[in-house]
């Protein structure tokens, strides 16, 4: 079963100047389309429309926060597989640990390297995807 | 001025009551012997004249054998009559002088006994020159004035017989009248010591007896008692109750400061029987429990803390234990409670400090919830500066001229350490507030150390070092957090390129060490000052303030270190001198029995 590729990175991140970044770093020097939502109740809408290969989430937001739209998600049997990536200032062991334990693929600590971010996201990727291969 | 003390005059009076007896005694039995002794003499004396007349006898009678036998024993019969002389002067001798009829009697004797003795001599003489007439009437003159010698005999013998009986009545009634008198004597003198002894004591005991009746400072009282040793006394007495009363004065001034420290404090001070029983409790309680004090004493101590049994289980030496508290109205509290215990009569007390931590706990929570918020959303401008920064050196977003690069480079490098200060502190308040959690596993040391090496390999560039593995890093494993292990490593790699000489290698080395597996870091950098050497794993210290600037770093690293290690039980140090400096920490190496707390 050949990997399936990256493509399509839906976004969830109610700060506009890490949306920017964050749009720069994935779409102008990691070449991924990518949907920008302020929220994670945007997120869920435009999760149909768009149906991205991968969520990348900020865990505080508003409203529907990152936890939430992981939940939401895992719930719908259509994205139950759908990889959701959390990033987070929130750094203690216990957080992190508790994010994993809710079905998250990696939590990305804040402040992150917009320049390496996108390979971050490429390796989880790979090794999602490596995983789904050797559990088939 | 001389004091004689009342045991001594007892004891004066007691030898004075035993040598008036004596004296008595003495008198009246030298008294009692001397009229004895003449008594004797007196019978003596008698017998001894009773003697003379039968010597007389035979003396008369050898005389006529020799008058008419001419018997030659001439020389005794003369001894004869000298020693019936003598006897007669002894007798004389020995005779009461106021006998004056008795010396007269025995003074005729004695001229009687010269007569005789002339008369001797004239019949020896008349018998030796042949005239025996002569002789026959000078023997026969000799035998009439013997009965003259029998008779005055006789009646110095009754004379003295006579006084004999005298003497013994006299004997008689001296000894009656001398053994009621010393009766008398005696039993007077016992009488007058007794009396004296009581006097003594009945002084003693009013005067104390007054002394404790009246007041202190009346003096007129002393005038009472001449007696020194009273005097003395009473002073020693006045001393002492003035001093029971300063000492019972400042014992109520004490324990009035003291139960009003007590009744002032915020926290509750108990004191409790070793079955739990309160036996005191301070006024806080009221604030504290919602009880007044008095409300609780003979109550048990759970009626406050439930789980009071943990404080007699405990074994750890800190005597500061966490309990929850029971309010009156039912609600929970968390409280810490100092504990210690005294004996008393027999019996142990124990003292209980209750603090309530209700405050302190929120305090901390908030403290705790005020650093992760601040630390969040400094974090979150942060990841925009630093990313937008990052962004801005990225060839493939912009061109920077050399200068704005370089000027970005340093915001840069300055975000960097911003981020790595709010890491720090964050650590630090984990590590105060207990708080620092550890995921153990059983893991392969060395591998984490050379993906720490390659993490870490920017400062290579960055310092113009090298990191080198001395030879090949040997398999031990060890039951660690493995993030917390690079943390650490990646702290001693910094601190190693940042005070290595340019070109130079960094060493790390893996070896066991004892029980434990030993990772040290080796810089050829210059040695640590002697006088930092005390503080460097303590918090905020840096060798010179002005590295913080060269170098970077908050002066927390070695601290939050050591702080790691030592709850893996492990151990952090490092050894400087002149050519090197050697950081090492020490893990158990785990063993398939090792159980981890």
């Amino acid at each position: 079963m050949l990997h399936k590729e990256l493509k399509k990175i839906l976004l969830a991140e109610d700060d506009p100047d890490l949306k920017i970044i964050i749009e720069l770093a994935l779409k102008t020097l990691g070449n991924y389309e990518l949907k920008i939502c302020s929220s994670g109740k945007e997120a869920l809408e435009a999760l149909n429309e768009f149906d991205p290969d991968l969520i990348l989430t900020d865990v505080m937001m508003p409203c529907v926060d990152g936890p939430t739209l992981l939940k939401t998600v895992k719930n719908d049997p259509k994205y139950a597989n759908l990889p959701v990536i959390f990033m987070t200032a929130k750094v203690q062991y216990h957080e992190v640990e508790e994010y994993l334990k809710m079905g998250a693929l990696k939590v990305i600590v804040k402040p992150f390297s917009p320049v390496t971010l996108s390979s971050e996201i490429k390796q989880a990727w790979d090794d999602f995807q490596e995983g789904i291969i050797n559990n088939s | 001025m001389k004091r004689s003390s009342i045991k001594k005059k007892f004891i004066t009076t007691f030898l004075l009551i035993a040598i008036l007896i004596f004296i008595v005694y003495s008198v009246t039995f030298y008294i009692f012997k001397q009229t004895l002794s003449e008594y004797e003499q007196l019978i003596k004396n008698a017998d001894i004249a009773n003697r003379i007349p039968s010597m007389y006898t035979v003396l008369i009678d050898d005389f006529k054998n020799y008058l008419v036998e001419s018997n030659k024993e001439y020389e005794k019969f003369q001894n004869s009559i000298t020693k019936i002389e003598e006897l007669v002067s002894y007798i004389k001798n020995n005779t009461s002088s106021y006998h004056n009829n008795s010396i007269a009697q025995l003074e005729g004797i004695s001229n009687q006994l010269k007569i005789i003795k002339i008369k001797t001599n004239n019949a020896i003489k008349y018998r030796r020159e042949g005239n025996l007439e002569k002789a026959n009437k000078e023997f026969y003159e000799l035998s009439d004035l013997s009965d003259f010698l029998r008779e005055n005999i006789s009646q110095y013998i009754s004379k003295e017989l006579s006084y004999s009986v005298e003497s013994r009545e006299q004997i008689h009634k001296k000894s009656i009248i001398l053994g009621l008198l010393s009766t008398f004597l005696i039993f007077f003198i016992t009488i007058l010591g007794l009396l004296y002894g009581i006097r003594l004591s009945q002084m003693t005991v009013n005067a104390i007896l007054q002394i404790s009746n009246r007041d202190i400072l009346d003096e007129d009282i002393k005038k009472e008692y001449k007696e020194e040793e009273l005097v003395h006394l009473n002073n020693q007495f006045v001393k002492l109750q003035k001093n029971i009363k300063e000492s019972i004065k400042q014992l109520y001034e004490s324990e009035n400061r003291i139960s009003s420290i007590l009744n002032g404090m915020y926290d509750c001070v108990l004191t409790i029987s070793e079955n739990k029983i309160i036996l005191s409790c301070n006024y806080a309680v009221e604030n504290v429990f919602g009880y007044k004090s008095t409300e609780l004493i003979g109550k048990n101590i759970e009626i406050l803390i439930p789980d009071i049994n943990k404080i007699f289980t405990n074994n750890s030496a800190d005597k500061h234990i966490e309990f929850s508290g029971l309010r009156r109205d039912s609600s929970n509290f968390p409280l810490e409670i100092g504990f210690s215990k005294i004996e008393q009569n027999n019996e142990e007390i124990f003292i209980l400090v209750i603090h309530d931590i209700t405050q302190h706990k929120e305090v901390e929570r908030m403290k705790s919830e005020f650093v992760s918020i601040v630390s969040h959303e400094l974090r979150t401008p942060l990841t925009a500066i630093k990313g937008s920064l990052e962004l801005m050196m990225c060839k493939d977003i912009t061109e920077l001229s050399e200068t704005a690069y370089n000027l970005t480079n340093i915001s840069y490098e300055s975000c960097v350490r911003l981020i790595s200060i709010i890491n720090d502190i964050l650590d630090i308040e984990k590590i105060s507030a207990g708080k620092m959690n550890f995921n153990y596993e059983v893991l392969e040391l060395s591998s984490i150390i050379k993906n720490t090496i390659i993490e870490n390999s920017s400062l290579e560039k960055q310092y113009n070092i090298k990191f080198m593995i001395n030879g090949n890093l040997p398999e031990f494993k060890v039951n660690v957090d493995k993030n917390r292990i690079i943390q650490v490593l990646t702290n001693l790699l910094s601190n190693a390129a940042k005070y290595s000489p340019t070109d130079n290698n960094v060493e790390i080395t893996l070896f066991k060490h004892n029980d434990y597996i030993r990772t040290s870091v080796k810089n050829y950098g210059p040695p640590i000052d002697e006088d930092f050497k005390q503080q460097i794993f303590q918090k905020f210290t840096q060798a010179d303030s002005s590295v913080t600037r060269k170098k970077g770093g908050t002066g927390l690293g070695l601290s939050i270190c050591k702080n790691i290690i030592d709850c893996m039980n492990g151990n952090i140090s490092f050894e400087s001198n002149e050519k090197e400096t050697v950081f090492y920490f020490d893990i158990p190496e785990y063993k398939q029995c090792y159980i981890k707390n």
